[in-house]
């Protein structure tokens, strides 16, 4: 399987709406007199319910691109649209789970994961349904009255994710999530992230720079590259779930996406 | 067997802490007690005279049994001077935070101002307030204030930018951020102002109360200095310190119980 030839390009947002529809999307930063390219030409359609995985080396715009769909950063050049609109700024139908967790301290887990629908509005009844739903999903029941302080950065991880559930986002973006948890944690989160992508509609757009991690979650892997930042490949990942890290076609395709990342410095 | 080891380490703390005061009182005691003449009076002769100041029955006189009146003074001049200045300089902090218009317009004044002395003001606070308790109180208030307002700014200022950008794709509005983010997360950093600014408070009441004031600490140290009663200025002192500590640990108690969530203060 060494000589795995490039997979069968599958028919790519095909019947299914896309909910993201991104159009050589790019952004430049002003840094001093200079003007400094993190991303040019994006073009990606990703329909509802998919799982992306952007992946690529640090300056490829992998996170510039996720936090454009977020609405943190200003659209330099392109169109995006989130469900056929512009997107403007950020907003509750795009939740967003940060490495750092960004976790409010003063606010216990079932607060935090009752924020976005308590901020919104909704009667208090319903916002403590949510909350107490929700933490039961992603099992923190035990520590529902414990502030961020007191939790693992895993049981952090699993709060950010309820908190965004909670809130009805459509699409969940993901920088880096797993990225400062250790390997048995992360692979507790990447199984339980994926029970819940697979029991639910969401549309999920993950950003690594871990191969491994791509492969095992993704349906779809876009690989970006530095230098500007661009996107020059994008492959589906046609193993079924779960996975096996150890099996041949998963190393396949490691060693495919491997080759992909190196050639293109 | 965690409760023994829980006592033990309190009553090793408390020991630890009695050290210090004993020894100085130790000290002090060798240093005046039999003198035929000294200008420190030995302290025995200091807590008799603070027992007469409290409770009265030793000397009689013009001064015993008058301790209350002038704590409850103070403490009237202290808390509402701090009180005051809490509620100036926390909305007013919050505002130069937030708003780069209020902090352009007000920060350059308030820097050139925040150097002068306390002590520098008292002056021009008698000549605007009159000589009397108002200066004492304008005085405090003075005292309280930078403290209070400077670490509103800090909190303010220092929240950190990801909480912002939770809380924005939460869907929180840009006015409800002000609420849902900027004040809660700067209340650690608000919470020290105002124990610093309580001290601070305490430290200036003194001098607030030495000119014209009848009642208060600072005015019956300044009084008796002038009559050479050394034990009640002494017994002034360790009274300020004492309603000082007490002070401070009510506001730190009250801020382990407003913020637990904070690794700091919980």
């Amino acid at each position: 399987m060494d000589d795995l030839a490039p997979l069968p390009a599958l028919a790519t947002g095909t019947a299914a709406p896309a909910i993201l529809d991104i159009q050589g999307v790019g952004k430049r930063f002003a840094f001093g007199t200079e003007t400094i390219t993190a991303l040019s030409g994006a073009t990606l359609r990703i329909p509802k319910g998919e799982f992306v995985c952007l992946i690529g080396p640090s300056g490829c715009g992998k996170s510039t691109l996720l936090r454009m769909i977020a609405g943190f950063e200003s659209v330099s050049e392109g169109t995006l649209l989130m469900a056929g609109r512009h997107v403007a700024g950020p907003g509750p139908d795009r939740g967003m789970v940060f490495q750092d967790y960004g976790l409010f301290p003063w606010l216990t887990v079932r607060q935090n994961i009752g924020f976005g629908p308590a901020a919104r509005g909704r009667p208090r009844a319903e916002v403590a349904a949510t909350a107490a739903r929700f933490l039961e999903m992603v099992g923190l029941d035990r520590f529902a009255e414990a502030y961020p302080h007191q939790l693992s950065g895993g049981m952090k991880q699993r709060v950010a994710i309820a908190r965004v559930l909670a809130n009805q986002a459509e699409v969940v973006l993901m920088d880096e999530p797993f990225g400062a948890l250790d390997a048995m944690t992360r692979e507790n989160l990447q199984r339980e992230l994926l029970q819940i992508w697979e029991s639910t509609q969401l549309t999920v757009i993950f950003v690594t720079h871990a191969i491994e991690e791509a492969i095992l979650l993704a349906g779809r892997v876009v690989v970006m590259s530095p230098g500007p930042g661009r996107i020059v490949a994008d492959e589906r990942i046609p193993l079924p779930r779960p996975r096996d890290p150890t099996g041949v076609e998963f190393n396949a395709l490691r060693r495919h996406l491997a080759a992909l990342l190196g050639s293109r410095h | 067997m965690a409760a023994a080891l829980g006592r033990g380490l309190v009553s090793r703390q408390a020991l630890l802490a009695l050290a210090a005061p004993v020894l100085g009182l130790l000290a002090w005691h060798l240093a005046t007690t039999g003198r035929a003449y000294s200008l420190i009076p030995p302290p025995w002769d200091v807590a008799v005279q603070w027992w007469d100041l409290a409770f009265g029955g030793v000397w009689d006189d013009l001064y015993s049994a008058t301790l209350l009146d002038h704590v409850l003074a103070s403490l009237g001049r202290v808390y509402g001077g701090f009180l005051l200045a809490a509620l100036v300089a926390v909305p007013l902090g919050l505002l130069i935070g937030r708003v780069a218009v209020v902090r352009d317009l007000l920060d350059p004044s308030l820097q050139i101002l925040r150097p002068i002395p306390v002590t520098a003001w008292l002056p021009l606070a008698m000549i605007v307030f009159g000589i009397g308790p108002r200066s004492a109180f304008f005085l405090v208030f003075l005292g309280a204030f930078y403290p209070i307002l400077l670490n509103t700014i800090f909190g303010v200022r220092s929240v950190e930018a990801r909480l912002f950008e939770a809380a924005a794709m939460l869907g929180v509005s840009r006015q409800a951020t002000f609420w849902k983010v900027v004040l809660p997360a700067s209340l650690p950093s608000i919470f020290t102002g105002l124990r610093l600014g309580l001290g601070f408070a305490w430290v200036v009441i003194v001098v607030g109360e030495m000119t014209g004031v009848q009642t208060g600490l600072g005015a019956i140290i300044m009084e008796a200095r002038q009559l050479s009663r050394t034990e009640i200025v002494i017994s002034g002192m360790i009274t300020i310190g004492l309603l000082g500590f007490v002070s401070d640990r009510l506001i730190q108690a009250l801020g382990r119980r407003l913020l637990r969530w904070s690794p700091q203060h919980g």
